[in-house]
C-alpha cells in the first residue's frame, strides 16, 4: 500500500484526477512521514489544475507562527484518504492576526470549511518575565484568552468555519529546577494554565490538536528540533509528521463523523501468543508468566478499556468458535470476557466476507469498523476487497500493540458525551474514585474500594515453579525462611502429610496472579505451618487474613485440634513478627530455633475479617 | 550509496530518480526548494545515522556535495 509520489504526479499530469485519488483512500500514515511529506506535496502542486467536483472537495486555511508546509502536506494527505479534493492555504507566516483582522485577507478571499492554526506558546503571548506577580501573571493569562475569543467568533462570523488549533506544547527550558514549576512565572505553569485556560473559554465551533501531549509523547527535545528551527523555522521536526497526520486526522473524521465504532479483531497472534487450536489453552502466551504474555494481556486490557470508553469490540477470527470462546471464559491471564464482544464470527470463510457480514449484524457502515490483524496476507485482503474498511497490521512486539492503535486516534470524539460511554459505568467510576480518595484517611473504604478477590487451592504442578521462585526471593513476609526447593515442594504436594497452599489475588487495577502460599505438615489432629510466603507486592490489605481463613475452614473440616505457626525471626522479616498474635496465636514457646505459636480450632473462635473475597463465590 | 541518496532526494522533492543525478540541487532541480532541502537532509540523516550541523547544511549544493558530506561523516565513524 505504498503510495508513490512519482506516480501520483504522473497520474495527476496526465488528468487522471480520479485514478490519483483512488490510489490516496485510506494511504497508511503510521511510520510515513517522509511520503506524507512528498505526497502532500504534489497534491499541493496540482491543487489548482484539477477542477473540483464540489462536494468532493474541502479546503483548509493554515495561519502559522512557523512554516506551514509540511503541516499543509500532512493535511492534503489526510483530507485525500478520506475521499476529498484538498485544497489548502497557507497565510503568511506569522502574520496570524492580520489575517483574521483583515477583510481583504487571503484567508476572506479562500472561504475555507477549516481554519487551522497553528501557533507557539511564544507567538501567542510573551512569557512572564522573572519576578512577574501572580496576578499579573493571571491578568495577561484573561488577555490572551479574551484576544483570541475576539478571534474566533470573528472568523466564525465571517466564514462559518470549523476552527481548528494546536495545543501549546510545553518549552524544553527549566529555569529554576524544582522551583520552576511552582513559581508565577513559571513556563511550564504559564503553558499549562494557558492551554486550559484557552480549552475551557472555547466555543463549540473550536476543536484542538493535541500537539501539547504530542509533543509530550514524542519528547519535546526531540519534537521541537533548534536546528530545524534556525534553519527554516519549522514548529516541529518533520520526522513526526506522520504522528501530526494522524493527530490532525483524528480531530477532522470527529467532525466529520468517521470516527470508527467498533474494532474488529483478529485472536491467534493478536490478543494472545500462539494458536490456540494447535497450542491449546494451556499452550498460548497470555497473562502472568512470560513478558511476551504478559504484553497481549495488556493490549487486551486496553481494548477493554475502549470497550468501557463505548468502542464497540468484535471477533473474526478463523478458529473453532468453542476453542476460542474457552480462552476468555477458562483462561486466568485474559482481561476480556466473552460478553464483552458485541458480535463474534469464528468460521472459516474469508474475512472480507466475514467483515461486510458482521457490519450488517451491527447495523454500522463499513467505514466505521477498523479491522485488526497480524497477518499481513488477511490485512492486504481486506484493503483490497473492501476500501472503505480502515485496516491495522499489528507489527513487531505486542508490547507496541496499544501504541499501534492508540497513536493513530482513530476513536476521537470532539466531545464525550454520557451516551458514548455508558451512564452507569461513569457513575460507577465516580463512585470508586471517590471511594479510593477518601482512602487517603480511610484504610477500610480504601480497601473496600479496590475490589479484591482472591483464590486459596492446592497447589497444582503448573504453581510449583512459581512457588520455588518465591521460597528463593521472598525476605519480608517469610515466616522461617525455610526456602523449600522445587522438588521439596512437589514431593509435599504429592504427599497426604503435607498441604502446599497457593494464593491468587486479583484487584480492579490488576491480575495479581500467584502472590503467597503456605506449607503445612499435618501431625495428626495438629497442623503445622511450616513456612507462609507473601509478595510484597500485596502487603497490609487483609490478604493473610484471607489465608488464614482458608486455612482454618480446611482444619475445621478436618477436625483439626490445633493449629501450630513457626517464626523464626531474619534481619529482614520483621514485618510478620506479631502476624500470629494478630491472627489470635498465642506464643507457647521460644527455642533457638525460633518461636512456635498455637492456636486451637474452635467453633466459638472466628478468625479476622478480611476484604478480600472469594473469587469463586 | 548514490542510488540511496538519489532515492532519498527523490522521495523529498517528488521527482522521479530518471530526472535526477549528481549536479541536481537547489533551486536547479524542480521540487527541491528550501523545504524540500531540510526533508533531505532529514532522511540522510536518518539513512546514514549522522547529524549534520547548521553550517553544513547550508553548504550542501548539489547531490554530490551530499555525497561527499555522507562519506566524511559516515564513512569516519
Amino acid at each position: 500500500m505504498f503510495v508513490d509520489a512519482a506516480r501520483l504526479r504522473s497520474d495527476l499530469e496526465a488528468g487522471r484526477a480520479g485514478q490519483a485519488l483512488a490510489a490516496l483512500r485510506r494511504m497508511p500514515l503510521a511510520g510515513r512521514a517522509g511520503e506524507i511529506d512528498a505526497v502532500g506535496r504534489v497534491l499541493g502542486e496540482y491543487a489548482h489544475a484539477v477542477p473540483p467536483n464540489a462536494e468532493q472537495s474541502v479546503s483548509m486555511a493554515l495561519l502559522g507562527s512557523f512554516t506551514t508546509d509540511p503541516i499543509a502536506n500532512a493535511a492534503r494527505c489526510v483530507m485525500a484518504r478520506e475521499g476529498f479534493w484538498p485544497r489548502v492555504y497557507e497565510a503568511p507566516l506569522q502574520a496570524f492576526r492580520q489575517e483574521i483582522l483583515d477583510p481583504a485577507s487571503g484567508l476572506y478571499r479562500e472561504r475555507p470549511d477549516f481554519v487551522l492554526l497553528a501557533l507557539h506558546a511564544e507567538a501567542v503571548a510573551p512569557f512572564p518575565a522573572p519576578g512577574t506577580s501572580p496576578a499579573q501573571v493571571q491578568a495577561d493569562r484573561a488577555r490572551v484568552v479574551e484576544e483570541f475569543v475576539g478571534y474566533w467568533n470573528h472568523l466564525h462570523d465571517r466564514l462559518s468555519a470549523q476552527i481548528l488549533q494546536h495545543t501549546l506544547p510545553f518549552s524544553p527550558w527549566q529555569l529554576a529546577g524544582e522551583g520552576e514549576r511552582a513559581a508565577p512565572c513559571s513556563t511550564h505553569g504559564y503553558v499549562e494554565d494557558l492551554n486550559r485556560a484557552l480549552r475551557e473559554a472555547a466555543p463549540p465551533f473550536v476543536h484542538w490538536v493535541d500537539t501539547h501531549l504530542l509533543a509530550n509523547c514524542v519528547g519535546i527535545e526531540q519534537w521541537r528540533n533548534r536546528r530545524l528551527h534556525f534553519v527554516g523555522k519549522y514548529g516541529f521536526d518533520p520526522r513526526f509528521l506522520d504522528r501530526y497526520a494522524l493527530c490532525l486526522a483524528g480531530v477532522l473524521r470527529a467532525l466529520w463523523g468517521r470516527a470508527k465504532k467498533c474494532i474488529v479483531l483478529d485472536l491467534d497472534n493478536t490478543l494472545w501468543g500462539g494458536v490456540v487450536g494447535d497450542d491449546g489453552l494451556d499452550g498460548i502466551e497470555l497473562g502472568n508468566g512470560s513478558p511476551t504474555g504478559e504484553a497481549y494481556a495488556d493490549f487486551c486490557a486496553y481494548l477493554k478499556q475502549l470497550k468501557e470508553r463505548g468502542i464497540l469490540l468484535a471477533v473474526c477470527s478463523k478458529n473453532e468458535e468453542t476453542a476460542a470462546r474457552e480462552v476468555f471464559e477458562r483462561h486466568r491471564g485474559m482481561p476480556l470476557a466473552w460478553t464483552d464482544f458485541a458480535a463474534v464470527r469464528c468460521n472459516w470463510q474469508d474475512k472480507p466476507a466475514n467483515l461486510a457480514d458482521l457490519a450488517r449484524e451491527l447495523n454500522l457502515g463499513l467505514a466505521h469498523l477498523l479491522f485488526v490483524d497480524d497477518n499481513p496476507a488477511e490485512c492486504e485482503l481486506v484493503a483490497g476487497t473492501l476500501p472503505e474498511i480502515d485496516v491495522v497490521q499489528l507489527t513487531g512486539d505486542p508490547a507496541g500493540f496499544p501504541a499501534q492503535l492508540d497513536r493513530a486516534h482513530w476513536f476521537d470524539l470532539t466531545t464525550l458525551s454520557a451516551e458514548d460511554v455508558g451512564r452507569s459505568r461513569s457513575y460507577a467510576a465516580r463512585r470508586s474514585a471517590e471511594e479510593l480518595q477518601r482512602g487517603a484517611t480511610d484504610l477500610g473504604a480504601y480497601l473496600t474500594a479496590l475490589d479484591m478477590r482472591g483464590e486459596i487451592g492446592e497447589a497444582t504442578a503448573a504453581d510449583l515453579p512459581r512457588l520455588a521462585q518465591m521460597e528463593a526471593k521472598t525476605n519480608q513476609f517469610n515466616l522461617t525462611t525455610r526456602r523449600f526447593t522445587a522438588d521439596e515442594l512437589e514431593g509435599m504436594s504429592r504427599d497426604e502429610r503435607h498441604l502446599v497452599l497457593a494464593c491468587r489475588l486479583a484487584d480492579r487495577f490488576a491480575d495479581h496472579g500467584l502472590v503467597a502460599s503456605m506449607v503445612v505438615r499435618r501431625d495428626g489432629d495438629r497442623w503445622v505451618i511450616q513456612n507462609w510466603l507473601m509478595s510484597c507486592r500485596v502487603f497490609s490489605r487483609t490478604l493473610e487474613h484471607f489465608m488464614f481463613r482458608g486455612l482454618w475452614e480446611r482444619a475445621a473440616a478436618a477436625q483439626v485440634r490445633e493449629i501450630v505457626g513457626l517464626f523464626r525471626p531474619s534481619e529482614r522479616n520483621g514485618v510478620v513478627r506479631d502476624l500470629y498474635r494478630s491472627l489470635g496465636f498465642d506464643l507457647a514457646a521460644t527455642r533457638d530455633e525460633g518461636e512456635e505459636w498455637h492456636c486451637a480450632v474452635a467453633p466459638d473462635r472466628v478468625p479476622p475479617a478480611t476484604y478480600v473475597r472469594r473469587a469463586d463465590v | 550509496m548514490k542510488d540511496r541518496v538519489l532515492a532519498l532526494v527523490a522521495t523529498a522533492t517528488g521527482q522521479s530518480v530518471q530526472n535526477l543525478d549528481e549536479s541536481s540541487g537547489p533551486m536547479r532541480t524542480a521540487g527541491w526548494n528550501s523545504l524540500a532541502h531540510i526533508t533531505i537532509i532529514s532522511l540522510v540523516e536518518q539513512e546514514f545515522g549522522f547529524e549534520c550541523s547548521l553550517q553544513e547544511i547550508t553548504a550542501v549544493k548539489s547531490v554530490a556535495d551530499l555525497l561527499r558530506l555522507i562519506e566524511a561523516r559516515a564513512g569516519a565513524r
